[in-house]
């Protein structure tokens, strides 16, 4: 039975404990914006040694993955226009150095992570929450002020934002602190037995290969491995 | 030229054309799963505050991409390809979008979503009509991004190699494309940059789900809408049962050997505002009509 959850920043290690698969969150309180490279910068700093150069904290705070839209109504003061979550999955590599640095309790984005960032999360008891993709006009009417803005120097869409938010939701749990996805069990169970009765239904064989080009993608291994073998 | 841009470019950003609406608002009575349902929920709410507040359905407002159809009769004046940076640059700084147009060896940004050969601006051609066409676009990457295109072996089976190369498409995205997806497919095309403008193309087809003329294309359509539907992704990838809005399929002559097949995705948020302006200065605003109703700003 799924339950649903109206927390408030700091979370603790219990309250993340207390989450499970499909649960839905309301959350209150700081949120920081996080993206391709502020994600770069804080692994930077922690493989340098260097993290007392951050300019603020996530200890048991929240992250939103996300690259927003936000006007700048004066010196300091700005406006949330469109606040949704990003692509997740591309992050996967940086998940674990950011909770190794900087202690967050919650990671917010969009569709799910990778078995390596997954295992991140475990490791440091944290979750992942996923908010409905596209759904920015939702989302930012939920903010309640923007605090703050660091690293303006990556731009509006790639510095870190703080916000101040109230019943920021729905998210649902899409990995828990134990490790499990809700992406991965409905594809390896659900999507799977779907796929191959749709086969099945259209005569085709899941076997099948018939595809010229192309055989692996460039700038992958896969490609290393056909251009060395032609297997 | 410019006044219209900018208008369908912002406005697009800010309201579905109808018919994708009402196809998610039908999507989300049928939907039998309670998580699924939730998201349904959360995605209509988000139309109606992106509608009440002025607001971009989606922080990621894309990059833009205009389709322009030009007919032969049209006397053209001025520079089309000016007034429609122009136009990017205002709907950029008044909706406001997201200024993602960046060099793409040095991530440079200027800021107004025009530079180095962009916004994209698709130009075509059509004989004996004086009027010219506009889709607008702003094309969000999460759908963009996961695109498919292969070229199958000579001699494979067509029809099934069409059918698993959709459906497998479809399957390896997984949601990751903001399900339910407007799905473009497109076969045949030389070389294969035809191929997936064809596809690309194909997702702006009005009626939507609406049927391709040729009847084996057709009935490709709609075994392949079954098929795509019956894979349980459901909104966003959450399990469901709507993973496609509308699939719509085009062909196109090729070299003998090959039949490349491309596939291409769009979001739930499938934004786009057409136009039509007469010979006689007339604007027409088809996917959005309320828009001939604004004040020149």
């Amino acid at each position: 039975m799924t339950e649903e959850y109206r927390l408030r920043t700091p979370i603790s290690r219990d309250q993340v404990d207390r989450l499970h698969l499909g649960d839905i969150v309301y959350l209150s309180g700081r949120i920081f914006t996080i993206r391709d490279w502020s994600h770069q910068r804080i692994a930077r700093y922690l493989e340098e040694d260097k993290l007392g150069e951050v300019p603020f904290s996530l200890k048991d705070l929240a992250v939103l993955h996300c690259g927003p839209v936000i006007e700048e109504i004066g010196a300091g003061q700005w406006r949330p226009v469109s606040v949704g979550a990003t692509s997740s999955s591309r992050f996967s590599p940086f998940v674990a150095p950011l909770l190794r640095a900087m202690g967050p309790r919650l990671i917010i984005g969009k569709g799910t992570l990778t078995q390596e960032a997954i295992n991140g999360l475990v490791e440091h008891g944290a979750a992942f929450l996923q908010a409905v993709g596209g759904c920015a006009a939702l989302y930012g009417s939920q903010i309640t002020k923007v605090v703050n803005n660091y690293w303006p120097e990556f731009g509006m869409v790639d510095s870190v934002w703080e916000f101040e938010v109230e019943n920021f939701g729905p998210l649902s749990v899409e990995i828990d602190c134990r490790g499990r996805s809700s992406y991965q069990e409905l594809r390896r169970v659900t999507i799977k037995n779907n796929l191959m009765r749709v086969y099945q239904e259209l005569g085709l064989d899941p076997e099948a290969d018939y595809i010229w080009w192309p055989r692996a993608p460039a700038g992958t291994p896969m490609a290393v491995d056909y251009a060395t073998t032609l297997e | 030229m410019e006044e219209v841009c900018c208008r369908l470019l912002s406005y697009a950003s800010i309201e579905l054309p109808p018919e994708v609406e009402v196809a998610l608002g039908a999507a989300s009575e049928r939907e039998s799963q309670p998580k699924a349902r939730a998201y349904f929920k959360a995605i209509l709410e988000n139309l109606r505050i992106a509608r009440e507040r002025r607001l971009p359905i989606c922080q990621d407002t894309g990059v833009p991409v205009y389709y322009i159809t030009l007919g032969s009769q049209l006397p053209i004046q001025g520079n089309l390809r000016e007034a429609i940076h122009r136009a990017t640059v205002r709907a950029t700084q008044k909706t406001p979008l997201r200024q993602q147009v960046t060099h793409p060896l040095t991530g440079e940004n200027p800021g107004t979503n025009v530079g180095w050969g962009m916004p994209a601006i698709f130009f075509d051609y059509e004989d004996g009509v004086d009027h010219l066409d506009i889709t607008a676009i702003p094309k969000g990457g999460g759908a963009e991004l996961k695109w498919s295109c292969v070229v199958p072996i000579p001699g494979a089976p067509r029809e099934e190699t069409i059918l698993k190369t959709v459906v497998d498409a479809v399957a390896m995205v997984g949601g990751e494309s903001c399900t339910p997806n407007i799905v473009g497919v497109a076969v045949g095309g030389f070389g294969v940059d035809y191929t997936e403008a064809l596809a690309r193309r194909a997702i702006f087809r009005s009626p939507l789900n609406s049927r391709h003329p040729d009847p084996q294309v057709a009935a490709l359509e709609k075994k392949l809408f079954q098929a795509v539907n019956k894979l349980g992704i459901g909104p966003l990838g959450v399990g469901g049962d709507t993973t496609c809005l509308g699939l719509h399929m085009e062909v196109a002559g090729t070299h003998s050997a090959v039949f490349p097949i491309a596939v291409a995705l769009y979001c739930w948020a499938a934004r786009y505002s057409k136009a039509r302006i007469h010979g006689d200065g007339r604007v027409e605003y088809i996917t959005h009509p309320q828009l001939g109703e604004m004040t020149h700003d």
